[in-house]
C-alpha cells in the first residue's frame, strides 16, 4: 500500500513537472543539453588541435579514443546537471507560486520528490543521451552489451545528483544566498569528476595530488570511469560499483531526513 | 460536542529584516526586529462548527492558519485536530489560501489531477467532474490557469481544497475580490458543506451569514469570541452613524478623536462610520457634524462591523 502510494505520487510529480517544463521548451532544452555541450567544446577543440598537430598520446588517450572519452564524460555531466539544478530552480519558482506550501502539507513521503524527479529526469535526458551515445559509437564502436550497465549507471548518477539537488534547493528557499553558492560548487564537482581528462592528470603536481584524494571519493568519478571501462573494454571495477551503490542507497534517505528536519525548523522567508 | 480544533497558548514570531538609511550599514550589519504575529492564542472549535476569524490587516490571521495547517511551525503551543497531531491528520485537512497554491502554467484539470493523486483520491476523474459542476468551472478546466480570471482561479482553488472530502477546512479569505454572483456561489458551498470550517474574511456580511461563532483577532491575540448574535449584543446600546462627504476633513477627524462619546470611527468609501456610546449622544454629535459640509447623515442598527470597530479600535481614518 505504502509502496503503491509512493509510486503513484512519484508519477504525479513527474507528470506535473514535465508539463510545467514544456511550457517553455527552449529553456528546457538549453538547460539540459546546450550547457553541457558548451562545456565539452573547449576540451574537444584543444584535444583535436593537439592530435591534428601530430600529437599521439595525452596520458592514456589516443586520437581514436578521445572523442568517445569526452562524450561519455558529457553524458554523466548532463545527468549531474539535470538532477542538481532541478530543485534549485524549481523550488525557487514554487516558493513564489506558493505551491511549495501546498505540497508541504500533502500526505506524501518526500521520497516521492526524488523518485518523481528521477522519472521525469530520465524522460528528459534520454533523447540527448541516445544522440550522444550514437556519436560516441561512430568514433569508437563497442558492443551492444554496454546498454544495460549504461542505463544502470546513468540512473545511479541521476539519483545521487537529485539528492544533492534536493538539499541545495532546500537551502536556497530558506536563504537565497545558497542558490549561488551551490551553483558554483557544481563547477567544483565537475572539475573533480574527471569528465574531460584522465585521472592521471592529477599526478603532475603536488597540489593536484592532494585533490586526487577527493576525486577518489567522488562517486561521479567512479561512475564515469565504470562507463568508460565497459565501453572501451578495459575492465569493470566491482569495488567502484559497490562504492557508488552505497551512495545510491544512502543518499535518498539522508536528503529526505534533512529535508523534513529543515522544513520543520525554519520559516521560509523572502517571498 | 467533541472539539475538532484545539489550540493552546500558540505563539509565532517572525524575524523581520529592517533596512537602514545607510545603505552600507544595512548590507553589512542588517538589523532585525521580532514581530509577534500570533500571541498566545487559545481556540476550541467544535466538530461541525463554522468559525470565523475577523481581524484587521496584519492581525495574524494568515499566520495562525499557516501554523494550524503545518505550513509553518509555531514557536510554542499545542495544536490538536480531531484529537490528533497535524502530522497524523494531514490527509483529512483541506487548506485554501485565497486564490493561491495553484500552478498557473498547467491547466486547471492538471492541477486538480495532481493534487487528487497526492491526496490519494480514488476515481479522481469522477470527483473532479463533480466539483467542476458545483463550482461551474467545467469549461475552464482544459485551459491553462494563467488565463483565468480571479473568480475562476478562486473557484479552482476551492475545488482543489475539497478534492479529498476533508474533515476540517481552513479557508483564508475565500471570498476575497469576488463578484456578487461567484461570492454567493462560494458562500452557498461553504454553508452546505456540513464540516468543521475555520475561515477568515474581511467581509462582515459573510461572517454574519456563514459563521456559527466568530473570534476577533487583534495584534495576534483573540480579544473576543461568540456567536454573531452574542457579539452584536455588545453594541446594542450603541448607535452607529454613517456620514457621507466628498472629503472627510482632517479637522473633523481630529474633533471626533477628542469627543468622549465617540467610541470609534473609521473611513469608508465616501465618508466615515462613527460609533457613539448611546443614542442620547446623537445631538452632541450632530452639533459637531453641522459645522462640516456633509452630503448625507444616516443612522444604522448596530452590526457586526460595529463590534469589530469597537473592539479593534480601528481608527483607520488617519
Ligand atoms: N514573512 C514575514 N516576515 C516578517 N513579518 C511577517 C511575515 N509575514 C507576516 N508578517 C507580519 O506578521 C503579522 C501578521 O501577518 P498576517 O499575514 O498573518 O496577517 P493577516 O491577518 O493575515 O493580514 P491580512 O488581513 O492583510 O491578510 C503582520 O504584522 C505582518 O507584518
Ligand atoms: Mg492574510
Amino acid at each position: 500500500m505504502q509502496i503503491k502510494k509512493l509510486y503513484s505520487d512519484s508519477l504525479a510529480f513527474a507528470e506535473k513537472d514535465l508539463k510545467l517544463a514544456f511550457r517553455y521548451k527552449v529553456n528546457f532544452f538549453a538547460q539540459t543539453f546546450l550547457t553541457p555541450l558548451t562545456t565539452v567544446m573547449p576540451f574537444l577543440l584543444v584535444y583535436s588541435g593537439y592530435f591534428l598537430l601530430g600529437g599521439t598520446q595525452v596520458e592514456n588517450l589516443s586520437d581514436t579514443t578521445f572523442v568517445t572519452f569526452l562524450l561519455i564524460g558529457t553524458i554523466v555531466n548532463i545527468t549531474l546537471r539535470l538532477g542538481f539544478n532541478r530543485y534549485l530552480n524549481k523550488f525557487k519558482l514554487e516558493k513564489y507560486w506558493q505551491t511549495l506550501d501546498a505540497i508541504s502539507i500533502t500526505p506524501i513521503s518526500k521520497l516521492s520528490l526524488i523518485l518523481g524527479g528521477m522519472i521525469d529526469g530520465l524522460v528528459s535526458v534520454i533523447p540527448g543521451i541516445i544522440i550522444i551515445s550514437f556519436a560516441a559509437y561512430l568514433f569508437f564502436p563497442t558492443s551492444l552489451a554496454v546498454v544495460l550497465p549504461f542505463v544502470v549507471l546513468i540512473i545511479f548518477a541521476l539519483i545521487i545528483s537529485l539528492c544533492l539537488g534536493l538539499i541545495a534547493g532546500l537551502a536556497s528557499i530558506f536563504n537565497e544566498n545558497y542558490s549561488t553558492i551551490f551553483q558554483y560548487s557544481l563547477l567544483g564537482i565537475v572539475f573533480l569528476s574527471c569528465f574531460f581528462y584522465p585521472i592521471s592528470f592529477f599526478d603532475n603536481h603536488p597540489i593536484l595530488a592532494l585533490l586526487k584524494t577527493i576525486v577518489l571519493i567522488n562517486p561521479y568519478y567512479h561512475i564515469v570511469t565504470l562507463m568508460r571501462g565497459v565501453w572501451f573494454g578495459t575492465g569493470f571495477s566491482t569495488q567502484s560499483f559497490i562504492f557508488v551503490s552505497m551512495f545510491v542507497v544512502a543518499m535518498p534517505f539522508i536528503s529526505v531526513a534533512l529535508f523534513n528536519w529543515v522544513w520543520k525548523r525554519f520559516t521560509v522567508e523572502g517571498y | 460536542m467533541p472539539s475538532a480544533i484545539a489550540v493552546e497558548n500558540l505563539v509565532k514570531t517572525y524575524r523581520a529584516k529592517e533596512s537602514s538609511k545607510n545603505f552600507f550599514k544595512g548590507v553589512l550589519a542588517p538589523q532585525y526586529t521580532t514581530v509577534t504575529a500570533v500571541d498566545n492564542v487559545n481556540l476550541d472549535i467544535k466538530q461541525g462548527e463554522i468559525f470565523g476569524l475577523l481581524g484587521t490587516n496584519g492581525a495574524g490571521k494568515t499566520t495562525l492558519i499557516k501554523c494550524l495547517t503545518g505550513v509553518m511551525s509555531p514557536d510554542s503551543g499545542s495544536i490538536y485536530l480531531n484529537n490528533k497531531s497535524i502530522e497524523e491528520s494531514r490527509h483529512r485537512l483541506g487548506v485554501m489560501f485565497s486564490s493561491s497554491m495553484i500552478y498557473n502554467r498547467i491547466t486547471g484539470y492538471d492541477n486538480l489531477k495532481f493534487f487528487a493523486k497526492l491526496y490519494g483520491v480514488e476515481e479522481y476523474e469522477k470527483r473532479i467532474a463533480e466539483l467542476a459542476e458545483t463550482f461551474e468551472i467545467t469549461r475552464y478546466l482544459p485551459r491553462l490557469v494563467e488565463g483565468y480570471s480571479l473568480g475562476t482561479k478562486t473557484r479552482l482553488a476551492f475545488a482543489r481544497t475539497l478534492l479529498h472530502d476533508p474533515d476540517i477546512l481552513f479557508l483564508d479569505e475565500p471570498t476575497l475580490g469576488l463578484d456578487p454572483y461567484i461570492g454567493a456561489n462560494i458562500r452557498k458551498v461553504i454553508k452546505d458543506l456540513d464540516k468543521t470550517i475555520l475561515l477568515t474574511t474581511h467581509y462582515m456580511e459573510d461572517a454574519d451569514e456563514l459563521c456559527d461563532r466568530i473570534g476577533i483577532l487583534h495584534q495576534g491575540k483573540i480579544i473576543a469570541t461568540g456567536s454573531p448574535e452574542q457579539l452584536k449584543k455588545m453594541v446594542k446600546s450603541h448607535t452607529s452613524i454613517v456620514i457621507e462627504s466628498s472629503y472627510p476633513s482632517p479637522q473633523l477627524q481630529a474633533e471626533l478623536k477628542k469627543a468622549p462619546f465617540v467610541l470609534a470611527f473609521y473611513k469608508r468609501e465616501h465618508g466615515l462610520k462613527i460609533l457613539i456610546d448611546h443614542k442620547n449622544d446623537l445631538s452632541k454629535l450632530l452639533k459637531i457634524l453641522a459645522r462640516y459640509n456633509l452630503t448625507k447623515i444616516d443612522e444604522h442598527e448596530p452590526s457586526l462591523e460595529d463590534v469589530f470597530i469597537k473592539l479593534t479600535g480601528a481608527q483607520h481614518a488617519d
